[in-house]
């Protein structure tokens, strides 16, 4: 065994006398064939590293073992995680105000979402809820749909009695002033829960059709802006400030403005090209909410719009600010 | 005064004894919230909503009070393979470290969990639905597992005490300064490691493969020298993590890890079977079913065999635990073997046989153990197992009846005849059984409940039973209760030692190295399957399966999925084949058992030769599994 050993020792203060790459572990919880990974993340980590001249070297964990949503924020701030991407959502209690950007018909698409939430970050709104850590991107899937198996449902009257699966406290919420009755489950849960009728419908952005087969189990799709998910790409403070320069250059370089800018406007393509997918498969019902319906549902919204400004520190201040970015990147939109 | 070890262990045994109550109380009442939700959402369409957020922290600290019971009763799984080749007092020291590495491993976790608990406290951390502050909940873990740490301490006194006998009289006074004494040196040690990993973080990666090897021979030295596989797996995950990682993380790791595992879930499925399992026991229902199983077959030759095949199907569906069914149904089908002319090896083979489907048999705990470890779906395991388990049946029916007939002295010829009637009122007798099986199967499959659903229906309807038939009286409640506690304190304690030991697996890239060596060997997948199966079944031999599944499936799955094959497919795959290994010569555990029970006019190899015709029967049912897979995955997809 010393055999073993010893050259590794030997390797070892031979490898500290010259200079070595630093290794910093990026990792996802995402499904390894995730579109993220290769059209975003993948591209993204390349030219860092090739920026870094040398200096740095990243190592990929996808569906990590490394760790999984729930945990993903606490292994970062252990220094488990160098760098990572996670949801919020499961991030309980830190990440009230960021929160503003997951609101039901707040944003009309994951790119305007995305860049007025970097825009509040940037100009210090909601900035103190990242202090822990090193912000590298932040980003809004695009707002859940409505998917049902055997049911439409397009006006307020339709939810009467229909059992939709939701993603936590906000979407149940929602769906509870909507009229229907919210059923808990994972997001792993949900294919088997539609095929076996223990609910109706889910609500889920179009990315997560796909990776789940849902398309399989549900008919009747409503396009509605039901409220969004928010992530972000992250990294641990020390990892960061222990980097050589060149190497802390190159992460500055391509994070940031440009990052969320690239993962808002990529989830927005994921779920077009997803939507497109399944309007080509047969008995497939894809719809648009009603204006006049969606007039309704707003008003019937109204309570969580209410509540979140009362229970959020600055609420209505960060509530605004956020609409008024919105509107802003509306206008000077071509 | 010379007694001060006797007493601090009867103390400790009394206070412990009272926090699993507690614990066990407050599953009880996890189960009747479970039930509750599961009829309101039945009679209402209703559901409590954030059911699951109430079981994951409650279910922690239930789990977690069992620890100190289980400490103190030794309930450790441990490879004991070489006790017999070492010297008792060898052994004895061995035992004294096993414990010192225990009580390692509970020092890191009470310390790592209440750091874990901090940073929850720190961020406010809620739950999704109900916001309910996590932190509260994990500091009670971390206060249980530092009495889990005192109480084990306690049992490394008793150790040591032991182990020192074999050199010189000591009072006890003198023991606990020893006690002391090593476990400062070991501190210092422990600390010595964690300054050297610091130095070797930097490079690690570029020699993986070294210190993969490094840490696994460690590992099976820790394993094959009696210490706890928890312990060992623990340790040795903790300290690849650290050479890795660093220190730090390493140490994070093992907390977070820890607590949330106890509070997973679809873990809280494996108490709750165990549970069941206790009351079906304690109510009779094995005897019952053992009944009907013997009306049905008693006219055949060799009937009272494959009666007893089909009374360990029936207890195997209410236990999930292959040496509870070789145990139970043993106790009442060898005596009456014996007692009708039946030879030794037939009778002894048969019930070791047949204990092994009590794990293949849902509910099954290494089918829950895989799932936890590769990520799948513990219904649908549980409902892919039912094809082969019967296809297990039929095989160890069709050994019986060719036994018989080669060898016609080895049952009675003198058949009976069974009427109508007497089937009618065995099924009756049975119903108990028939009606618990068919709700938590039935459930599972229908869709009506989830897994933790349909443990919790289950357990709620051995205990009414129990209850009904007067079986709970006196202590035989709180009997069946610290049977429960000390399989759940060892089981999760296994799970504890193995996700850190399969995070470091992970980490170290061997997966990768072992999926890329695969895949440059151009063979075709069948083959590389073929000789998996091999290694197994040698394991097997030697190893329990909770070990084996533990040290090898965070490599392997890995391969097999990369090869395009299912993993719910390999689970089964894997119970099967860690199955025959419990009743492979040299070591097959079920075969222990039966020798206990059969007492001691029957010898060892008679047991082993009488159980050789099922460990074939048990090679052709698995190579049919291999080589039709969808005798495993049809049921499941028609869910």
């Amino acid at each position: 065994m010393i055999k073993q050993i010893l050259p590794s020792v030997v390797l070892w203060f031979l490898a500290v006398g010259g200079v070595c790459a630093e290794t910093l572990n990026f990792a996802s919880p995402g499904a390894p064939r995730a579109s993220m990974h290769s059209q975003v993340f993948e591209p993204w980590i390349d030219q860092i590293v090739a920026e870094s001249e040398g200096t740095l070297n990243i190592r990929t964990f996808y569906a990590s073992p490394l760790g999984n949503y729930n945990n993903m924020y606490d292994r970062v701030l252990d220094g488990v995680v160098d760098i990572a991407f996670a949801t919020m959502a499961p991030i309980g209690g830190m990440f009230v105000q960021t929160d503003v950007a997951s609101l039901p018909f707040e944003t009309r698409s994951a790119l305007e979402g995305s860049i007025a939430l970097w825009n509040l970050y940037e100009k210090g709104v909601i900035t103190h809820e990242f202090d822990d850590i090193k912000l590298l991107g932040l980003f809004l899937f695009p707002n859940s749909a409505l998917h049902m198996s055997d049911r439409s449902i397009r006006s307020l009257e339709d939810f009467r009695g229909a059992k939709i699966r939701t993603a936590g406290k906000l979407q149940s919420d929602t769906l509870a002033l909507l009229g229907g009755s919210p059923v808990t489950a994972g997001a792993s849960e949900i294919y088997q829960g539609l095929s076996r009728g223990v609910f109706d419908g889910t609500i889920i952005p179009w990315t997560g059709i796909a990776p789940f087969k849902l398309e399989e189990v549900t008919q009747y799709h409503l396009n509605a802006p039901l409220g969004s998910s928010i992530a972000m790409v992250f990294m641990n403070k020390d990892s960061f400030e222990d980097l050589p320069t060149v190497a802390q250059q190159a992460i500055e370089r391509n994070s940031g403005r440009s990052l969320t800018e690239r993962l808002g406007r990529h989830s927005d393509q994921d779920a077009a090209a997803i939507e497109q997918r399944t309007r080509q498969i047969e008995g497939q019902i894809i719809e648009e909410l009603d204006p006049e319906e969606a007039t309704r549902w707003r008003t019937e919204l109204q309570p969580v719009i209410d509540s979140w400004v009362a229970n959020t520190p600055n609420g209505a201040r960060i509530l605004s600010a956020f609409r008024e970015e919105i509107q802003q990147l509306r206008s000077t939109e071509p | 005064m010379t007694d001060l070890i006797d007493q601090l262990n009867i103390r400790a045994a009394r206070i412990t004894r009272k926090i699993a109550s507690l614990g066990v109380l407050l599953m009880l009442a996890i189960v009747l919230l479970t039930a509750a939700d599961v009829l309101l959402r039945w009679l209402a369409s209703a559901s409590v909503p954030g059911v699951n957020e109430i079981i994951q922290l409650c279910m922690a600290v239930a789990i977690t009070a069992t620890f100190p019971a289980g400490v103190t009763s030794r309930a450790n799984l441990t490879i004991d393979i070489l006790q017999r080749k070492v010297t008792e007092k060898f052994h004895k020291n061995c035992s004294a470290f096993g414990s010192l590495c225990l009580l390692l491993l509970f020092g890191f976790l009470a310390v790592r969990v209440g750091v874990h608990a901090q940073h929850l406290s720190e961020r406010n951390a809620i739950s999704l639905f109900l916001e309910i502050p996590q932190a509260p909940f994990i500091f009670t873990v971390a206060a249980l597992l530092s009495i889990t740490t005192l109480a084990q301490f306690v049992v490394f006194l008793q150790d040591m005490k032991n182990a020192l006998a074999n050199y010189r009289e000591l009072s006890d006074k003198g023991l606990i300064l020893v006690a002391v004494f090593s476990l400062l040196a070991a501190a210092v040690l422990v600390s010595i490691l964690g300054y050297m990993t610091e130095y070797f973080v930097p490079t690690a990666l570029d020699y993986a493969g070294i210190w993969v090897g490094i840490l696994f021979i460690l590992l099976w030295i820790m394993a094959l020298g009696f210490v706890p596989i928890a312990a060992a797996t623990g340790l040795t995950g903790l300290l690849g993590t650290a050479v890795f990682l660093g220190n730090g993380p390493a140490l994070s790791v093992l907390g977070s890890e820890a607590a949330e595992y106890l509070g997973n879930v679809q873990l809280a499925v494996l108490p709750l079977f165990l549970m069941m399992g206790g009351f079906a026991a304690q109510a009779g229902l094995a005897s019952d079913i053992y009944k009907l199983a013997h009306t049905l077959f008693a006219k055949f030759r060799g009937g009272l065999a494959m009666a007893t095949i089909g009374g360990c199907a029936g207890f195997g569906a209410l236990t999930g635990s292959s040496i509870a069914t070789a145990a139970t149904i043993g106790q009442v089908a060898l005596p009456e073997m014996r007692q009708r002319g039946y030879s030794a090896g037939l009778a002894a083979g048969c019930v070791a046989a047949g204990g092994t489907l009590g794990q293949l048999v849902p509910p099954s705990t290494a089918i829950i153990l895989y799932a936890i470890l590769t990520e799948q779906s513990i219904g649908q395991l549980f409902i892919a197992a039912i094809i082969p388990a019967l296809l297990a049946i039929i095989a160890y029916m069709v050994t019986i009846r060719t036994v018989v007939g080669f060898a016609p002295d080895s049952a009675p010829s003198n058949n009976e005849k069974t009427s109508l009637k007497e089937v009618l009122q065995a099924a009756k007798g049975a119903l108990g059984v028939l009606v618990l099986f068919g709700l938590v199967i039935g459930g599972l499959y229908g869709g009506i409940f989830t897994a933790t659903e349909s443990a919790a229906v289950g357990a709620g309807g051995a205990f009414v039973f129990a209850l009904l038939r007067g079986k709970l009286k006196g202590d035989a409640f709180w009997e069946v209760m610290a049977k429960t506690t000390a399989m759940t304190a060892m089981i999760f304690l296994l799970i504890i030692g193995a996700v850190n030991f399969s995070f470091f697996v992970a980490i170290s890239g061997l997966p990768e190295l072992v999926t890329g060596f695969v895949q440059n060997l151009d063979v075709a997948p069948l083959l590389i399957i073929a000789l998996f199966l091999v290694i197994y079944i040698l394991l097997g031999s030697v190893m329990d399966p909770f070990p084996i599944l533990i040290i090898t499936v965070p490599i392997v799955a890995p391969v097999i999925a990369d090869m395009g094959y299912s993993l719910i497919w390999w689970g089964i795959i894997m119970v099967c084949v860690v199955e025959t290994g419990m009743i492979t010569p040299p070591f097959g555990i079920n075969v222990f058992v039966l020798k206990n029970i059969a007492g001691g006019d029957v010898p060892m190899h008679t047991v082993f030769k009488g159980v050789l015709p099922f460990v074939l029967a048990d090679l052709i049912k698995l190579a049919l599994l291999v080589l039709f897979p969808a005798l495993v995955l049809w049921l499941p997809s028609t869910m």
